[in-house]
């Protein structure tokens, strides 16, 4: 065997040994379709911050990594003074949502480390037009889980129950200011980390509109998140769509 | 009338000296695609800072009345938004919470609005296009929370100041009969002629909306005019502030009743599919915020 071939063949066991690991490292995990469109890095000191990058502001910094191919993104953020109202959010989705999207999502960990008034959310998250509603679906939350509104019903969905508040706002919202309906449902006990997840949002589009609250004929964006407010945490979570 | 009979008319009211600007709008097009914003080379005529908008069918293929049978009558319209100077020379007092003579009015309900295009018309020497009863109760407002519901009607024979119908908001916002069918008024890149979360603030915005985000970044009303504007010489017609109509809302554009007004052109707040020609929206008559202002209009 040529110096030559021995060389192409030993790239070619690298490529498929890349291939089975990064099968075997995916698993079930890996999108099944490949449809995420578009990314958020936010925090209240940098606004904009990188697809992938540290951001650093006066209340606080934030690393962020993601890949829109994979659907995986990581944030680690830590307040850096005192009493500071530092927010962060991370995530990834759709620019266009659909009350039929069924996602499957691994949050491999998502840690709340201080902020005692503060909250760390998992969460699917969206808005409505027609009418004009402001949704979510909140499978994890650590330190507390407040809620605005009303308790107006259950749903049981993906083997777990949630809780559905729907609360009548008037602020700020996708069209301006003005009065919106926001409905979530809160699970009433969070869902484990590191393993493949699912969320079935037509059982919950279902159940809103059975308690009256039907969501939009005309649809903005749909996004998985991970947002912390007045902590220092850290997570890391992939998300993809089912079909 | 001929539009110099007409405004002859207001100015021997108002003994002021006329002010017929002709304006050509060269806009420059560097950087941008000659099919992506308003004409090139733009000669309208403004008078008082109105604009004669021709009537017709609807051209523009994205609006909601392409193709019907509905014909718009010749009407004038403010070539900007109404300003915050313009406001208090009329009103005394400003009620908008972003401060600034050239910016646009804000924080104004459907009624202060109404009141406004009557005053307006006094001072004018114009006869008020509306009449307004302030002790009966409109039983066309389905609202449950608007406690004011004043009986406002219209006549629209009256030659002053008004607000303009849905019906003409999206004719001149989508053109007229020198439209070029864009989704937004004047462009199909909202960026080019309308302010909106993404460009209202300190930064421009990326990602999805997210009201901390944008609070954070002092996103706000900007001065009038200052994008392109659209193929009849109209500005802000997309973003800024959102525009009280006269009509109801309804299914139809013509609705007798209902539980708002109708509201076009989104403001600095929104996602920008507020600001599209064909996107109707609403507001029950009483609220006042910070990205709701309004535009005139009159009867040729």
């Amino acid at each position: 065997m040529t110096k030559m071939k021995k060389i192409l063949i030993a790239q070619m066991r690298k490529v498929l040994v890349a291939a089975i690991l990064s099968t075997a490292v995916l698993g079930s995990a890996a999108p099944a379709l490949a449809t995420l469109d578009f990314h958020q890095n936010w925090t209240s000191d940098t606004l904009n911050g990188p697809a992938n990058g540290t951001s650093n502001g006066p209340d606080g910094t934030a690393t962020f990594r993601s890949n829109m191919q994979t659907g995986n993104f990581s944030a680690e953020w830590q307040t850096t003074r005192a009493n500071s109202r530092f927010n962060n959010l991370h995530g990834l989705g759709w620019a266009t949502g659909r009350a039929n999207r069924r996602i499957g999502y691994n949050l491999g960990f998502l840690e709340h480390h201080s902020g005692h008034q503060g909250m760390t959310i998992g969460a699917f998250y969206g808005w409505t037009r027609s009418p004009l509603i402001e949704y979510y679906v909140l499978d994890n939350w650590l330190n507390h889980r407040s809620t605005p509104g009303t308790l107006i019903g259950t749903v049981t969905s993906d083997g777990g129950t949630y809780e559905v508040w729907r609360a009548n706002q008037n602020g700020h919202n996708i069209n301006g200011m003005g009065p919106f309906v926001q409905i979530k449902s809160v699970r009433t006990t969070p869902r484990p980390m590191g393993q493949n997840n699912v969320i079935t949002f037509q059982n919950h589009a279902n159940a809103w509109a059975s308690m009256g609250s039907p969501l939009g004929t005309e649809w903005s964006y749909q996004v998985y998140i991970i947002e912390g407010w007045e902590s220092t945490g850290r997570g890391n979570a992939t998300v993809w769509e089912l079909p | 009338m001929s539009l110099a009979e007409f405004f002859s008319k207001e100015d021997i009211r108002l003994n002021r000296k006329k002010i017929i600007l002709f304006v050509t709008i060269a806009i420059s097009l560097i950087g941008l695609s000659a099919c992506d914003v308003a004409d090139a080379d733009l000669t309208i005529e403004v008078v008082n800072g109105f604009i004669l908008v021709e009537g017709g069918s609807f051209v523009s293929t994205v609006s909601n009345l392409y193709g019907t049978d509905v014909v718009v009558a010749d009407f004038y319209i403010g070539q900007h938004l109404v300003t915050q100077r313009e406001w208090v020379e009329v009103m005394g007092s400003n009620p908008s919470k972003f401060q600034d003579d050239d910016r646009p009015v804000e924080t104004i309900s459907w009624y202060d609005a109404i009141l406004f295009a009557n005053e307006k018309s006094r001072l004018a020497g114009l006869e008020p296009v509306y009449s307004v009863d302030q002790d009966q109760d409109d039983p066309n407002n389905l609202s449950l929370d608007d406690d004011v519901r004043w009986v406002v009607t219209f006549n629209e024979h009256a030659d002053g100041y008004r607000l303009p119908t849905e019906i003409e908001w999206e004719y001149a916002a989508s053109g007229g009969q020198r439209s070029r069918s864009y989704e937004f008024s004047g462009s199909n890149e909202l960026n080019n002629v309308g302010w909106y979360f993404r460009n209202s603030g300190d930064e421009y915005l990326d990602g999805f909306w997210h009201w901390p985000t944008l609070e954070a970044n002092n996103g706000q009303t900007r001065p009038v005019g200052q994008k392109l504007p659209n193929e009849l010489g109209i500005y802000d017609m997309s973003g800024n502030v959102r525009e009280w109509l006269w009509n109801w809302h309804g299914e139809s554009l013509q609705a007798d009743s209902g539980v708002g007004r109708a509201i076009r052109g989104g403001g600095w707040v929104g996602d920008g599919e507020a600001s599209r020609i064909h996107f109707r929206d609403s507001m029950e008559a009483h609220y006042q915020f910070e990205d709701l202002g309004l535009r005139l209009a009159r009867n040729r």
